[in-house]
């Protein structure tokens, strides 16, 4: 008797070092101010993280299993889509926006182009229930994971519950999403002394300070807040951006700023992907009609030479991370391969 | 004294004696057939921070957050465990903008309750659904922050002690009163801000 207790003491103390082993650090470098996402209400663990990743690269989000968020979100362009300017979801339906990056979310207040997403959690729901991307419902979602033994077996080993809920599937995707962290470039090695800028990236980084970094803010290359470059507005799509979202004609042509970093594999550039070089997009800004809008302030024109944009795209590109983008923790689990195959 | 509080839809303005049939006549039909030319499809909304106001000023919770559907009746009663008698009941119809912004929940907030928006972030705070006079209405209200800020604090005072208070909300007001002004809202803005101010002005206590 007092035997089968201790061994009963044993597995459990074992069980429970387990289950301690798969949580997860959130780690960034020094440099990375404090993350906004609250870490407190979705604990990273290992068997959470994994199963985000599966549900991420699994097409069993869509209608008709078609589609995966990695369809427009792909690793090797930072998590964005380089083959069309808008996205392309559910029977090849076109959608109005350019699919963006995804990397660094655990620093973003606000999501989509138009900040109308306030958390990281909630965001899935907006491709799921798109019509024009994977054309799904979350109820449908839930139930197709719960019928299906891998993920309900998954569930269990993350949650120690197998019972599929509409809160958990979004809290995994997020945990995933998480760990896509871009902190390898040059410049960030500049910075942590590992290396330095040559002379022409220097000059570009005193050009970048001077002309971009009130709104791409160091050292993640945005605050995340909305402005106004002032792209002319597309007839066909008529996006007002952030306008739409809060009726208001202040915040008309508001787009939420993008990151920097990683744009050597990320193109074509802006809410609607109308420019497929950086040299266009510099035209863009140095160009007369060209105004710059963020938070009330008037800024004052983009003013560079032909040898400045040379040198500012020099720098640009040491924000590239070739590390993140070839990181195999955030490619395409094989497991999913043998689970379709079954 | 166990003390519990019911929602309860009258369709017309019926005595209490109509709420048996009512919730019975409900069963797995779909629709609330009110008179001939009215109709509701959906009634759902959410009450949150329900409090009750003791006879000393003291607040005892009842429920943090609760999703009311018409269409099933163990959603329409709320338990408590508090025995004194009581001076008020406080609640808020709608979902507070913190919780609005803290990411996935899940029970009765998790989003597969079809209560939160998808395409911009939000819980849809009261949803009504339905036909009048042939005509579609469908009124989602909701929105979180300045200036489309719904959520809504109501309190009733309680004029005579029971073990059963019943909260009434009157359908009619709602298709009388509110949809000629709008039939169709589907996002925040500040005609929902009104909307919402009006249905949380119609609930009184039995
Ligand atoms: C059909 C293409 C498509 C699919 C499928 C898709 N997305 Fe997106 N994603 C987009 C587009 C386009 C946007 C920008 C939308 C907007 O601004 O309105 C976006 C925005 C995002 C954002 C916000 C990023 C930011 O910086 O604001 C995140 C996070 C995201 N998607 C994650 C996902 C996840 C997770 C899935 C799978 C559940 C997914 N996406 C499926 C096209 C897609
Ligand atoms: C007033 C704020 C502001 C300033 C200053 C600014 N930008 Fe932007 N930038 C934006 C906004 C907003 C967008 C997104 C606009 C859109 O999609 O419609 C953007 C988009 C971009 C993009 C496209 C990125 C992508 O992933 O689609 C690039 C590249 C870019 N900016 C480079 C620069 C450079 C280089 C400078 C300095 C010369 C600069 N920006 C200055 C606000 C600004």
């Amino acid at each position: 008797m007092k035997k089968n207790v201790i061994a009963l003491l044993v597995i459990i103390f074992f069980l429970l070092s387990f289950r301690q082993v798969s949580k997860e650090v959130f780690e960034f470098p020094d440099l990375f101010p404090t993350p906004t996402y609250d870490f407190k209400n979705n604990p990273l663990d290992s068997n959470k993280i994994e199963l985000g990743r599966l549900l991420f690269y699994d097409a069993i989000l869509s209608k008709d299993n078609s589609i995966s968020c990695s369809t427009c979100h792909s690793r090797f362009n930072a998590f964005a889509h380089n083959d069309h300017n808008l996205s392309h979801g559910i029977n090849d339906k076109i959608g109005t926006r350019n699919a963006p990056v995804l990397f660094n979310l655990a620093w973003q207040p606000t999501f989509m182009w138009d900040g109308a997403v306030n958390h990281l959690d909630m965001q899935a729901l907006a491709p799921i229930s798109s019509a024009t991307e994977m054309g799904e419902d979350i109820v449908n979602v839930v139930d197709k994971l719960q019928n299906d033994p891998f993920y309900r077996n998954k569930f269990y080993t993350a949650y120690n519950d197998s019972i599929v809920t509409g809160e958990k599937v979004l809290k995994v995707l997020s945990q995933f999403q998480l760990t896509l962290v871009s902190a390898n470039s040059i410049y960030d090695r500049v910075k942590s002394g590992e290396g330095e800028f040559n002379d022409q990236e220097l000059k570009g980084y005193k050009l970048f300070q001077e002309n971009c970094n009130t709104c791409h803010q160091e050292p993640l290359f945005s605050t995340y807040e909305l402005a106004q470059n002032f792209i002319a507005i597309d007839s066909n799509l008529n996006d007002y951006g952030r306008g739409v979202i809060s009726k208001s004609s202040d915040d008309s042509l508001l787009f939420k700023i993008p990151s920097l970093r990683n744009l050597e594999y990320s193109f074509p550039y802006m809410h609607d992907g109308r420019y497929f070089e950086l040299n266009t997009v510099l035209n863009h800004y140095t160009s007369k009609e060209t105004k710059l809008k963020f938070k009330k302030e008037g800024l004052k024109k983009v003013n560079l030479s032909e040898d400045d944009k040379v040198d500012l795209i020099a720098f640009l590109l040491t924000l590239n991370d070739k590390e993140f983008v070839f990181n195999e923790k955030h490619r395409f689990p094989r497991e999913l391969l043998i689970k379709w195959k079954e | 004294m166990r003390v519990f509080f019911v929602f309860f839809f009258l369709g017309s303005l019926k005595l209490t004696a109509q709420y048996v049939t009512f919730t019975a006549e409900l069963g797995d039909s779909t629709t609330l057939v009110l008179g001939d030319s009215k109709r509701i499809s959906k009634l759902t909304f959410y009450v949150s921070d329900v409090q009750l106001e003791t006879m000393n000023g003291e607040f005892v919770e009842v429920a943090a957050y609760h999703l009311i559907d018409f269409k099933d009746s163990n959603s329409l009663k709320i338990e408590t465990d508090n025995e004194r008698e009581i001076k008020s009941i406080h609640f808020k119809l709608g979902i507070d903008s913190t919780t609005n912004v803290s990411g996935a929940y899940g029970g009765v907030l998790d989003p597969t309750k079809g209560m939160y928006w998808s395409w911009q972030s939000g819980y849809i705070n009261f949803k009504i659904e339905g036909v009048v006079q042939r005509e579609k209405y469908i009124l989602h209200l909701g929105g979180y922050s300045y200036p489309f800020k719904s959520v809504q604090q109501i309190i009733l005072p309680v004029k005579t002690q029971s073990d059963e208070f019943r909260i009434t909300l009157p359908v009619d007001e709602i298709i009388e009163k509110l949809i000629p002004i709008d039939n169709t809202i589907m996002s925040p803005s500040l005609k929902a801000v009104e909307m919402s101010k009006s249905v949380s002005s119609f609930f009184y206590l039995k």
